[in-house]
């Protein structure tokens, strides 16, 4: 809970219609059954964090969009994050901690500007490529 | 170009970018959040060490 909320308060939410979500997003917001109040600031919030890591893996936005919908990370999701991320240490902490760790990292890069963003990326995916 | 000994295949230069992004971006955080995830990543790194 603290990990969502965390990422929550630290995006600047904007008016973002459905036709706007990005394309990878099709169907995810059909997963979850949510009031029209909160599925819009819900909707509003993902694009926003979409907006911020255009360059992370499809299963990495699955795990933003759980954490975005359904106010909790599991600990599949915090692995998938902080391996995307960066939190190369998280995998020996136990799961609640690495949990926490990975939110604090997340909260952290949202406040990156655009180009250090891609090349943080860059460099995850050449990590990817070199594990095979 | 020489590969930096991480088994990560990165460059030490592409680490040293990248390690150096991710410190600025934890500087913008409140000092409370930005130690609790250096007491966290240095706890995970020293359990790592212990699992070689």
């Amino acid at each position: 809970m603290m990990v969502t909320t965390s990422i929550v308060l630290s995006v600047s939410a904007r008016r973002t219609s459905n036709s706007e979500l990005p394309r990878r997003f099709a169907g995810l917001e059909g997963q979850v059954v949510l009031t029209k109040a909160r599925e819009d600031r819900e909707r509003e919030l993902l694009a926003t964090v979409a907006a911020k890591y255009p360059y992370l893996s499809r299963e990495a936005y699955d795990a933003l969009a759980r954490v975005v919908f359904k106010n909790r990370m599991s600990a599949d999701d915090a692995k998938q994050l902080g391996l995307e991320l960066g939190a190369r240490a998280d995998s020996h902490l136990p799961a609640q901690e690495a949990r926490e760790s990975a939110g604090i990292l997340s909260q952290a890069l949202l406040t990156l500007p655009e180009n250090d963003l891609r090349t943080l990326a860059g460099t995850w995916r050449s990590t990817e490529r070199e594990r095979g | 170009m020489e590969k930096y000994r991480t088994g990560k295949g990165l460059t030490a230069a592409e680490i040293e970018k990248a390690d150096g992004l991710i410190l600025a971006a934890l500087q913008n955080l409140p000092s409370h959040l930005r130690e609790r995830h250096k007491y966290l990543f240095s706890k995970g790194f020293i359990l790592g060490l212990a699992d070689q």
